[in-house]
């Protein structure tokens, strides 16, 4: 086939981009140019407002957070699940997408519930005497937190067992043989083979977690807004739509230079494993 | 180098059927000796349990005089090439052959040098920085091989190790496992289900049959006197007739035919074997006749499926002078060559 014919049908497909992907990134940056004020001057008037780099902090921060948690919670659920037999594997990973099939407003109000002043937690552990007055879990970055690993968790899971179901257990055993432990197995030989998809895992996470909008509008409420929520609060509430687009417009950033991090070195990996 | 000796080792999975019953092996120093069997005879969950990757039911297992039946894997001091290689793909050539030297916590120079002689005895060195996915199958078995040998086991344990590999390599593969084998004067156990394999390179073979040894022996042993049905038919004798009493002192009854031997005759003997290349043809109108039924052509000769008085038998013939099917084949069994057995 020639060059030019295709590229010819490529056409359809970069439209698609261009229309569904270019064009509302776009439309976000539009108000911040046409507002009539100098952009830049709106970017700095935002990144030096200290309640504003609260919010990019906080952001950050519990992206970042549940990121490390779905890690070390998924790491050990998936080898484990992986070293199952085939049945109970297929039942174990339907089981583990629950969180994900769950409305996102009921499976917040459920930990509203169980989160809350008079929640189910507090009751229990007051009942058991290990508390005396309830803990203020509601409302709170470590709530935030709990909904987003809760909600992200069977992502890392899912992408974790997937690596973990393609060792081979023979190099394991070649290295046990040569005088590793357990251990330093799971350090030397199993962790540096799964590191690919530990990587995989932490970019769908983070992502995920920077840009969710029901978990911290409904677990972190009001006085612990996170950029997606403040966006929200600037467009819907206060009608500021250049503003909006401004926080918007950093988010984009912030997530494309972490996530170009975290693919940077999953490249610098994976040129270890498949040259092949 | 050591020696290797197993007592009435005995193995089940879980609650299923025993797959090892009552195995005893003695391994003299330096020694390769190979277990050779069909598909699920037991030879890999032998060498598994020698390793320590798997707990034999009962049974012992000794290097030299230490009993190591009960010591952890990592602790065993032993050596082992997989079928699958097992290389560690995110490591290079270089330090999956100092992999075991670095668990060992030696020196970093003494490392250094011990994997470069390695290398060099294997011809790996030009491909040290290389990763596993790399390398040509025939390159990851010498890795496998160099990185088992490095650390000079006590025991090198090879489970099929050339099985991946094309007819040619396999040939040049495992004269330089023999090669480097006898050099390093190490005991070796190496698991084959290819006769002509274990016979090039072995000091000894035990034949494994469902989890049992039928014959343990020098190749040559093995190869003109094997013990057993089993073993006759698994290194080629093709031909097996059931003995239903003796004439004499010389010769066998088969059906209603006497079939002489040399030597005396054995009263406990069950069938009489002999190689398809043993049989002779004869001149018509002497020896026995049969009828060609089946016709194959070998390349250095025809194997021809006869009907014959003493059952079908499988008979070699000569290229040069074919017979075809249906027509008489005339043949006499040498006395000397046929084997009596008695299981
Ligand atoms: N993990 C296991 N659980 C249950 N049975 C097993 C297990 N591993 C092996 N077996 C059974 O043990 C028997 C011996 O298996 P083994 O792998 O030792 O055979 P092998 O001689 O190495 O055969 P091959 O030449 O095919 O490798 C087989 O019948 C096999 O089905
Ligand atoms: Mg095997």
């Amino acid at each position: 086939m020639q060059k030019a014919n295709r590229f010819l049908l490529l056409i359809p497909a970069a439209l698609g981009i261009i229309v569904f992907a270019l064009f509302p990134l776009i439309q976000i940056a539009i108000p911040t140019v046409t507002s009539g004020a100098n952009p830049i001057a709106l970017y700095t008037q935002f990144l030096q407002s200290n309640y504003d780099l609260q919010v990019i902090f906080r952001t950050l921060t519990i992206a970042t957070v549940t990121t490390v948690i779905t890690v070390l919670l998924g790491l050990p659920t998936a080898l484990w699940i992986s070293r199952q037999s085939v049945s109970w594997r297929q039942f174990l990973s339907v089981i583990i997408l629950f969180p994900i099939l769950t409305n996102a407003v009921v499976r917040n109000f459920a930990w509203i519930i169980i989160l809350g002043k008079n929640g189910v937690l507090n009751n229990m552990l007051q009942a058991l005497h290990l508390i005396s007055a309830p803990l203020t879990l509601l409302y709170t970055n470590t709530a935030i937190v709990i909904g987003s690993v809760y909600l992200f968790l069977p992502i890392m899971i899912t992408t974790l067992v997937d690596s973990a179901n393609g060792l081979n257990p023979e190099i394991e055993e070649a290295a046990a043989v040569l005088g590793a432990r357990p251990f330093t197995i799971l350090r030397e030989i199993i962790l540096p083979q799964m590191a690919p998809a530990i990587l995989t895992g932490a970019i769908l996470v983070f992502s995920g977690a920077m840009t969710a909008y029901t978990t911290p509008q409904l677990l972190g409420g009001n006085r612990h807004l996170v950029m997606s929520t403040l966006i929200y609060q600037q467009a819907m509430t206060l009608g500021n739509w250049t503003n909006a687009s401004v926080v918007a417009m950093v988010l984009i950033v912030l997530s494309l230079i972490v996530l170009g991090l975290l693919r940077w070195y999953t490249g610098r990996l994976d040129r270890r494993v498949d040259h092949a | 180098m050591a020696r290797l000796t197993l007592d009435s080792l005995a193995m089940t999975y879980g609650h299923g059927d025993p797959i090892l019953h009552d195995l005893s092996l003695a391994v003299a120093d330096g020694q390769l000796v190979s277990l050779l069997g069909p598909s699920g005879s037991g030879k890999t969950t032998t060498l598994r349990i020698i390793a320590g990757l798997l707990q034999q039911t009962s049974g012992t297992i000794k290097v030299d005089d230490e009993d190591i039946s009960r010591v952890p894997v990592y602790k065993r001091g032993l050596s082992m090439v997989f079928q699958s290689y097992a290389l560690f793909p995110h490591l290079t050539v270089f330090a999956n052959v100092a992999y075991g030297l670095k668990r060992q916590k030696l020196s970093k120079a003494d490392i250094t040098a011990k994997v470069t002689a390695i290398l060099q005895t294997t011809g790996l060195t030009d491909l040290a920085e290389r990763y596993p996915q790399e390398l040509s199958g025939g390159q990851q078995q010498r890795v496998a091989l160099a990185r088992a040998l490095v650390v000079d086991p006590r025991l090198l344990l090879l489970d099929e190790p050339l099985s991946n590999l094309d007819a040619k390599l396999r040939v040049a593969m495992r004269e330089e496992i023999r090669r480097l084998q006898l050099q390093l004067h190490t005991t070796t156990i190496f698991v084959t289900h290819d006769q002509e394999e274990c016979f090039a390179i072995s000091d000894k073979v035990a034949v494994l049959n469902q989890g049992k040894i039928e014959q343990y022996a020098a190749p040559e042993e093995i190869y003109h006197h094997p013990q057993t049905e089993f073993v006759a038919r698994f290194i080629g004798f093709e031909n097996f007739l059931p003995v239903n009493g003796t004439v004499a002192d010389h010769a066998y009854r088969v059906g209603d035919q006497t079939v002489a031997v040399a030597g005396p005759t054995k009263p406990d003997a069950k069938v009489l074997t002999i190689r398809p290349n043993q049989i002779q043809l004869s001149p018509d109108d002497q020896g026995l006749s049969g009828q060609v039924t089946i016709r194959t052509y070998l390349g250095s000769a025809y194997r021809y499926t006869v009907d014959s008085p003493l059952g079908t038998l499988q008979i070699d013939g000569p290229t040069e002078t074919p017979v075809a099917i249906g027509a008489p084949l005339h043949f006499t069994l040498p006395a000397d060559q046929l084997l009596p057995l008695e299981a």
